[in-house]
């Protein structure tokens, strides 16, 4: 007689989620960019049109077996501030997309990279962080942390032991320096009142992340799109994660990413793949996405920041 | 349990009487180990002689550990590595383990880091032993500082402490030994000043004489009667003074007397140093017996 | 610069990225009593055992309460030393989790598969974050020498070598000063270290496999070396070699520990309180967690019984729970003894 004992507790399941072959984000506006009108974010969406209609020409050109999954998404920052209700910004943004021909797919709030449903995204991200090691690092002492800082290699050497040492200055290193460093540290969060403010990178890192469908909670995707709703709530914090705004959009999560945005971008995302390359990936998650592109006959990068492309644009 | 030892100076008997009281525990069936946090001067590897850690150990001793500069610390056993015990672990004994000392290893400062590590290796400790004995250096130091400090987190609050404080039976002495705990920055407000409770703390808290001459004893009959005239007097007023000075016989955990053995030389005494080489006195290990019995005993740390 | 070194359609072989691939796998073990005085429970257990946030602590209870913490990440960038004494470089990430048993005994187990067939060059960290628990020599390595290099080390590691051990230790130390354990541990107790090594031999090689070699050096030291058909590797990934040597280290504890009580008690076998003292909280808390092979994979089963037929695990626990409950029954019949002779002399 063959037995068979099995306890639902012991088993580890990870959720799927649809995927785009590509997922494109359509500029970045700040909340206070809203205010300026709505010839302003005119004229903002009529400067990424030719920027997208590139973007989607070139990734067609190059995937000549069919017509790939493409869709468009759009971040709203409502972490920093919460200055205009989705009541007001959405039937804006929406017009301006119309008039500028440029379809938005999903919108997204940048509130929920932190904390949704009752789900602390953004900590989740952060406890999977690995620093960077140097050459030497052989697990015998604890990784050199600052709580709060993320940094791509080796500080300069501080405290009072070393000054009391007089050394000179020494440099920090870039842990994957080519010659020369360029090194960066990150604020992750910063702290006030014991409450955890998550900055812009981290959030962005997030967003990334959720747009691979590469984030899971006890295995379950935690920001997945849900229809507009009827009545467009006062509050930002009332409306789901991600909305679909365009019923026959292709999926949310993409194998890739693209961002169309404005250069004063560069800092931050410069920050958001300094925190993505440090961290971990669950293996099953990256294994499933990897092969379920292969099926399409995509090849998709194993490295995370290998799938996020940007293009940075200039207001001629 | 955690023993710390502690005096005003150097040349009390401190270290001495500390081995041998570890040495005494073991033999009664405690697993004990033995710290040698007296930073200053390394030393431990000389009394309970063991090669190769006379003046401390070299990578992985105490203060590489409690530096950071190496994630274990070097244990060597006293059973298996002295030439005191002959052979071996002897039947009944529990384990006796020395942490020594790194050598040329020095001072350093008290940061968040060291009280960390410090405390996680007391856990560890206390996890293994019945009966660890910390020998802290002399005075008001830094390994008095990290002891308190590491004492007062809660990784150990279920774990009993004791500080033990020598002293020779002299007036200078007894001054100094009250100074060191009950003076401005004596042991009692360091202690509360790290977050310990002050009426607690002095429950704590025994006294151990050294290099004592007891008037009653016979090995004064040799003196003249009025040389142990002259002692008894000494003796009575100096017990007054301790009295006042609250280092009097409430608070006395046990008294070692003056060994010749001793003064030559630091070291273990064994049960064949006096019995068949009759170079020690019985006396003295009874008295390293009695504090051995006194220190695991909780009726005597119960009332004061 | 990174960006250009990893196109964003970089292509990858995906055969090269399935966990079969690993020809050898490395740990270490370090397993402990936790520092409570009741068996601590699933609710205290799960907290902390919580070690990462969004992913779940596995909890189950047949046959014993056993609960399993995620793993979380350490990068290093150091050398493995081979058993000919050359040192490899590899960069990579290694994996550290917490198991908790009968609510009772702790272990920390650090481990990594070692790619031989490494790269040229150190890699974006990206790359290696992207596989946790994979570690790339840099130049192509010998993996049989690996493993042998690494069960060789028992002692001291050498400053600038990969020291799994330490991070083993950080852990355990971190969980033991927990608040959500009350810091009173029943009985003292040592912890023990198991090096482990698992090597997939293929199939042209002519070794039997699966074969599994446990050495015990000093009294906390043991290795475990273990030859795992590559043909197999579907079915014998690495998570069933770790539940393996996890139930081989726990077992092995159990029985050093309950060796050391009997010592004990045998020393003070002269005075009745203490050696009742010493008896009660050995069988109260101790007895209970021989339950070998309970998670082990039917594939791997084989290796337990090898172990149950010599040196015969189970054998000396029966011998030494025997001794134990025969002194219990002991003191019980002098205690017996003494109230009769009590009553007969009132």
């Amino acid at each position: 007689m063959d037995t068979s004992f099995r306890e639902t507790s012991t088993l580890r399941r990870v959720q799927d989620v649809a995927y785009s072959h590509l997922s494109v984000e359509l500029d970045h506006l700040y909340m206070e960019d809203f205010l300026l009108g709505e010839q302003h974010l005119r004229s903002r969406i009529e400067q990424v049109a030719p920027w997208f209609e590139t973007a989607v020409r070139t990734f067609e050109a190059r995937r000549p077996s069919g017509r790939p999954r493409v869709s468009t998404c759009f971040l709203v920052d409502d972490y920093f501030s919460n200055l205009i209700p989705p009541a007001e910004l959405l039937p804006m943004l929406r017009e301006a997309a119309d008039k500028g021909g440029v379809r938005v797919d999903y919108v997204a709030r940048e509130s929920a990279c932190a904390q949704y449903e009752g789900v602390e995204v953004a900590a989740i991200v952060a406890g999977r962080l690995v620093s960077v090691p140097v050459e030497g690092t052989d697990g015998s002492r604890p990784p050199v942390a600052e709580s709060g800082w993320l940094s791509n290699g080796q500080r300069s050497p501080s405290g009072p032991a070393e000054a009391l040492r007089m050394h000179a200055w020494q440099p920090p290193v870039e842990a994957e320096a080519r010659q020369h460093s360029i090194f960066v540290d990150v604020q992750l969060w910063s702290e006030k009142d014991g409450e955890r403010l998550w900055s812009c990178p981290m959030l962005a890192a997030v967003w990334q992340l959720s747009r691979l469908g590469l984030l899971r909670d006890h295995g379950r995707t935690i920001i997945q799109p849900r229809p507009l709703p009827e009545d467009l709530p006062a509050e930002w914090s009332a409306m789901p994660a991600v909305i679909q705004l365009n019923r026959s959009a292709a999926p949310f999560h993409g194998y890739c990413t693209l961002s169309l945005l404005d250069s004063r971008f560069l800092g931050i995302e410069h920050a958001v793949r300094v925190i993505l390359d440090q961290v971990t990936q669950d293996a099953e998650v990256m294994t499933r996405v990897v092969q379920r592109a292969l099926q399409e006959g995509m090849r998709v990068a194993q490295d995370v920041t290998g799938r996020i492309a940007y293009t940075f644009m200039t207001d001629f | 349990m955690i023993i710390f030892s502690v005096s005003h100076k150097g040349g009390t008997g401190r270290s001495v009487t500390s081995t041998n009281l570890a040495y005494r525990a073991a033999l009664r069936g405690y697993n004990t180990c033995y710290l040698d946090f007296d930073f200053g001067s390394p030393t431990i590897g000389t009394i309970f002689d063991v090669e190769n850690t006379i003046d401390g150990v070299i990578g992985n001793g105490l203060h590489d550990f409690l530096g950071g500069r190496s994630a274990d610390v070097q244990r060597v056993s006293v059973w298996a590595e002295s030439k005191v015990s002959g052979s071996g672990q002897p039947p009944g004994a529990g384990s006796l383990t020395l942490l020594p000392g790194s050598r040329g290893g020095g001072e350093f400062s008290v940061d968040k880091a060291t009280v960390d590590r410090c405390t996680e290796l007391f856990v560890k400790l206390d996890e293994e032993f019945d009966l660890i004995l910390v020998d802290l250096s002399a005075g008001r130091s830094f390994a008095v500082e990290l002891a308190l400090q590491c004492t007062a987190r809660p990784a150990l609050r279920m774990v009993p402490a004791r500080w033990l404080v020598f002293h020779r039976w002299t007036r200078q002495h007894v001054r100094a030994a009250h100074d060191l705990v009950y003076g401005e920055r004596g042991l009692l407000n360091s202690a509360v000043s790290t977050g310990h409770d002050d009426a607690v703390m002095r429950t704590l808290i025994r006294f151990v004489r050294t290099a004592y001459i007891d008037p009653h004893s016979p090995s004064t009959d040799h003196l003249s009667p009025t040389q142990q005239n002259w002692l008894f007097e000494m003796d009575r007023d100096l017990e007054a003074l301790s009295a006042r000075l609250k280092l009097g016989r409430s608070v006395r955990l046990g008294s070692v007397s003056l060994d010749a053995v001793l003064q030559w030389r630091e070291q273990l005494i064994t049960d064949r140093d006096v019995k068949t080489l009759g170079i020690a006195h019985e006396e003295t290990v009874r008295a390293y017996e009695d504090l051995a019995q006194a220190v695991t005993d909780p009726a005597v740390w119960e009332s004061i | 610069m990174r960006a250009q070194e990893t196109p964003a359609y970089s292509p990858t072989d995906p055969a090269r990225d399935t966990a079969a691939t690993a020809s050898v796998a490395v740990g270490e073990i370090r397993t402990g009593l936790l520092r409570h005085g009741a068996s601590l429970t699933t609710d205290a257990t799960e907290r902390l055992l919580d070690l990462l946030p969004g992913e779940p602590v596995l909890q189950s209870r047949r046959p014993i309460d056993h609960a399993l913490s995620p793993d979380v990440a350490n990068g290093v960038d150091c050398n493995v030393l081979t058993s000919n004494g050359a040192r490899v470089h590899t960069v990579g990430t290694v994996l550290t989790h917490a198991a908790i048993t009968g609510g009772r005994v702790l272990q920390t187990s650090t481990y990594a598969r070692i790619d031989p067939a490494g790269s040229r060059h150190r890699r974006s960290w990206a790359h290696y974050t992207a596989r946790p628990g994979r570690l790339e020599t840099l130049g192509r390595a010998d993996a049989d020498e690996l493993a042998a290099g690494f069960a060789a080390l028992t002692g001291a590691v050498a400053p600038g070598c990969l020291d799994v051990g330490a991070v083993c230790e950080r852990l355990a130390r971190r969980l033991q000063s927990s608040p959500l354990l009350d810091g009173c541990p029943p009985i003292k107790s040592q912890w023990t270290r198991t090096r482990w090594t698992a090597l997939f031999v293929s199939k042209h090689d002519e070794r039997a496999v699966p074969r599994a070699d446990f050495v015990l050096y000093d009294e906390n030291v043991r290795t475990i070396s273990l030859l795992i058909p590559y043909a197999l590797r579907e079915s014998y990934r690495l998570g069933a070699v770790l539940e393996l040597c996890r139930d081989l280290a726990l077992h092995d504890w159990v029985l050093t520990t309950l060796s050391q009580r009997i010592k004990r008690i045998s020393s003070v076998s002269g005075d009745r309180t203490r050696a009742v003292g010493e008896l009660y909280p050995t069988i109260s808390h101790l007895l209970h967690l021989w339950m070998p092979g309970a998670r082990v994979e039917p594939q791997l089963a084989r290796v337990w019984d090898g172990f149950e037929r010599q040196p015969g695990f189970t054998r000396q626990w029966n011998t030494s729970v025997g001794w134990i409950r025969d002194q219990l029954s002991l003191h019980t019949l002098q205690l017996l003894g003494g109230l009769e002779s009590n009553r007969t002399a009132g």
